[in-house]
């Protein structure tokens, strides 16, 4: 068992494709170039390639991260070209990792996500203000739909940090930091919404621009984390 | 080009079957190209499972002088956004406008596609009516059901009949020389008739009886052919395959690679007419299979690969074939699946070598209850046969079981209905007869039938098909008998085959009821969430044309059909005899057992059927 992690982008027309269908895609792409993908014994053998955190369909990345395992052990750069020329276009590998088995997978690292949210405004002097509405609220209080029935969730705690970054003739981009664990994530629809209650209209176009895990609690891009190693 | 941006996109289902960009989609430069947009009448994930639009997409993306790309049906939601919007239908490799193009070609795979075909003309803003198009794409089909290409005649400017491996190259080079010179789009139309297996409707004129039967079909000039020969590809081993496949980005419904082992199909079942067009049988060789799995493998990194043909287990190398593919891709997981299995235990056996893992549904076709049905039909299997290969399943480990039947075959009676209840108990009493350490717990039969529907170059094209009530009367005869808690029964929906029926044996005036009754809001007339019945008997009323002319109505031997002026090789003798001896319940062999002169040698060089 030869463990791997593999940063991906996944840019343009891409975006469009779903989580399960991005997970098929690459399983051929690596297929494709030849690569002795790892499978699981058993009845029905399925490739060892997971995603740290499914990416809703419509949303670009710049930081999508994934556990693959290979029979053998391959130069990283080898795997990055090989991935890359058999990729459709749009994704592409960044970085290729190999890590040791003891390590934890991406799923169990990532702690947060880096999004840009671009919208259109309706009063271009009132973005500010409706962002550091939401900074300076202590309470965000949100109806989440569970399996079991409706709980309410303060959404202010999931949020690490919120900040306008540009605003252009049409539109703006906040960039925020939020939860994205195993014991619950803030989807950036979630901010976007708010905002659409104040200054923003339209439909969100959203960008995942970095993935962290946190380490004596600082956040740590999950490509560092496992370099660092 | 349309731009598609995500105030599109983002409100649909399923965006990614608008953007193309796909592994093995090709890209090339646009200009100087003769521009060919394969459209299939349905949504991406249907049409991007369909064998033949990968063929001919390849194929004619080899020529450097074309552009070959692909057209989807819109799903409703996203065609409302398409017409708020003001998008035209366009092709998803450079999402410029249909209308652009200079042939829009439609594959024609099931008649409940054809409003489809409307609806994605409309959105294209191409006219609708052949004659009304001047400089305009050139709107073609061909597929099977371009067999009575009739009730598409007025929308057609032509008609490719049979395999268009090679004559679309034919029709290209024509149209080359043609674009150059100041012909006219008529001129055009008059040249390409000339070359074998295209049809130009325009060319032609039917004169009616009084009884609204037809009298004749007139060619307007003397010069233009009273006979379209089908097309047929002599040796399969030398005609185009595809070494790369299109890989869809979302998933499709046969998502895998499509080996198409052989073409045609010597069991001669009567009701099947897939089994007549498709005739002779041709198959590709052993070695050629091998190479080309090896070459799909790579290029498409799928990990399943599919044997198509019409009855796998008639290859003649088969058992051959499947080991070697198991052989050789054991390691790197390649499954390979075997779709159209036969009802005999050679079968069973074989599936359960590729399938040594999960035992998921086992499927058999009876095609009909009791041996005096299936003797009409010449299905050519016995009970025996069934139980057999039944009983090898529940001891291989199978406990899920699934029954094609259909209702409604000329010369069937109640008893024949019963029948299949009957068989179904008796697979299940296999089941329990079986030692219960050697069978897996949960006994599943799952009885289907489907509502027959005649169709054209078969011999029961002349049959009345059953009015819906006595289909109706059928499957309630069937539901009444079937009541073990071991069976599920699951019936097709009556009206859709009604309408099928309609069309499948229609002629030219029901081009008209076909867009009344897209007009009225009928499309995606196969999916029964948008299938309605009543706008599309308001459609018939308006055009005050009666449905059971076409359904329901048993044509006398010597009628002219719609379709007469096509020669698909079997000839209309053939035809009638097989029909009369479905009468008697005479069974005609397997033609691999010896000609059963049919008549498709004539159309073949040499005058021989099978390969050497």
């Amino acid at each position: 068992m030869n463990r791997y992690v593999i940063k991906l982008k996944k840019m343009g027309n891409t975006k469009y494709i779903s989580h399960l269908d991005t997970m098929r895609t690459l399983h051929r792409a690596i297929r494709r170039a030849g690569l002795p993908l790892t499978y699981s014994k058993g009845f029905n053998p399925h490739p060892s390639i997971s995603f740290a955190s499914p990416l809703s369909v419509g949303i670009e990345s710049l930081a999508e991260y994934l556990d693959v395992e290979f029979d053998s052990v391959l130069n990283e750069n080898d795997i990055l070209e090989k991935i890359n020329l058999s990729m459709p276009l749009g994704l592409e590998a960044l970085k290729v990792i190999p890590i040791n088995k003891k390590m934890p997978t991406c799923m169990a690292a990532t702690y947060a996500s880096k999004y840009e949210i671009k919208l259109k405004y309706t009063e271009k002097d009132k973005i500010e203000e409706a962002i550091n509405t939401i900074v300076n609220s202590r309470e965000i209080i949100k109806i989440k739909k569970t399996k079991s029935g409706e709980k309410s969730v303060n959404i202010r705690e999931m949020i690490f940090d919120l900040k306008l970054k540009n605003i252009e003739k049409n539109y703006f981009v906040v960039e925020c930091i939020v939860l994205t664990s195993n014991s619950g994530s803030l989807s950036p629809d979630v901010i976007a919404e708010i905002l659409k209650e104040s200054v923003a209209l339209g439909v969100p176009v959203v960008k995942r621009t970095e993935m962290y895990t946190k380490i004596n609690n600082e956040l740590v891009p999950i490509d560092e984390f496992f370099s660092r190693m | 080009m349309i731009n598609l941006n995500e105030e599109i996109l983002l409100k649909v289902q399923k965006p990614a079957r608008y953007v193309g960009n796909e592994v093995n989609s090709v890209i090339k430069d646009k200009n100087g190209k003769i521009r060919f947009a394969f459209c299939f009448p349905d949504v991406y994930e249907v049409g991007m499972s369909h064998l033949g639009l990968k063929i001919i997409y390849h194929l004619l993306n080899e020529r450097e002088d074309c552009y070959c790309e692909r057209a989807f049906a819109p799903w409703p939601d996203m065609e409302r956004l398409m017409r708020e919007n003001k998008i035209p239908l366009f092709a998803l490799e450079t999402k410029d406008a249909l209308s652009e193009f200079d042939f829009v070609g439609f594959t024609l795979q099931y008649e409940m596609s054809y409003t489809n075909i409307i609806n994605m003309l409309d959105l294209a803003h191409i006219p609708l009516y052949s004659k009304d198009r001047s400089n305009h794409p050139f709107v073609i089909f061909g597929g099977p059901c371009a067999y009575n290409p009739e009730p598409l005649a007025d929308v057609a400017d032509f008609f490719v009949l049979g395999e268009g491996e090679e004559v679309l190259n034919e029709v290209l080079d024509l149209y080359s020389k043609w674009k150059d010179t100041n012909a006219t789009r008529r001129e055009f139309l008059e040249k390409v008739s000339e070359i074998e297996g295209i049809y130009v409707p325009s060319l032609y004129e039917i004169e009616y009886n009084e009884d609204g039967t037809i009298k004749r079909m007139v060619p307007k000039k003397e010069i233009y052919k009273t006979k379209i020969k089908k097309r047929i590809i002599q040796n399969l081993n030398n005609s185009y395959y595809p070494e790369k496949m299109i890989v869809p980005l979302t998933e499709v419904v046969h998502d895998r690679i499509m080996l198409e082992t052989f073409r045609g199909c010597t069991r001669g079942c009567r009701f099947c007419q897939a089994g007549m067009i498709y005739r002779p049988i041709r198959e590709k060789k052993t070695e050629k299979l091998m190479d080309l799995a090896d070459k799909l493998i790579k290029e498409t990194g799928y990990d399943e690969i599919s044997l198509t043909s019409l009855s796998i287990c008639d290859y003649s190398d088969i058992q051959n074939l499947v080991n070697k593919l198991i052989e050789k891709y054991r390691e790197s997981n390649v499954g390979i699946s075997l779709p159209s299995l036969r009802i005999d235990s050679f079968s069973v056996n074989l599936i359960n070598e590729i399938q040594k893992v999960r035992k998921t549904g086992l499927t058999f076709a009876p095609e009909a209850g009791t041996q005096k049905m299936r003797d009409v039909i010449n299905k050519g299997v016995t009970e025996e046969d069934l139980i057999k290969s039944v009983r090898s399943a529940f001891e291989l480990g199978w406990n899920n079981i699934k029954l094609y039947f259909m209702i409604g075959l000329p010369f069937e009676e109640d008893e024949d209905v019963e029948g299949i209840a009957e068989l179904a108990y008796k697979v299940v009493d296999e089941y329990f007869k079986v030692p219960k350490e050697k069978r897996q717990k949960g006994l599943n039969v799952t009885v289907s039938t489907s509502s027959f529907v005649p169709k054209p170059f078969t011999p029961f094209q002349w049959f009345g098909q059953n009015s819906m009530d006595e289909l109706y009367k059928k499957q309630k005869l069937l539901k009444e008998k079937i009541k073990s808690r071991f069976i599920t029964y699951n019936w097709h929906e009556t009206p859709i085959s009604f309408l099928e029926g309609v069309f499948s044996r229609g002629d030219r005036r029901l081009t008209k009821v076909l867009i009344k009754a897209w007009e009225l809001g009928c499309k995606f007339d196969g999916w029964q969430e948008h299938f309605d019945f009543e706008k599309w008997m308001k459609a018939f009323q308006e055009c005050n044309i009666d449905p059971h002319f076409y359904a329901t109505r048993e044509r006398s031997l010597d009628e002219v059909l719609p379709w007469d002026f096509i020669d698909v090789g079997v000839s209309r003798e053939y035809l009638i005899s097989e029909y009369k001896k479905a009468e008697k319940g005479i069974l005609t062999p397997d033609c691999r057992q010896g000609c059963t002169g049919c008549g498709i040698t004539k159309l073949l060089k040499g005058g021989k059927c099978f390969n050497e």
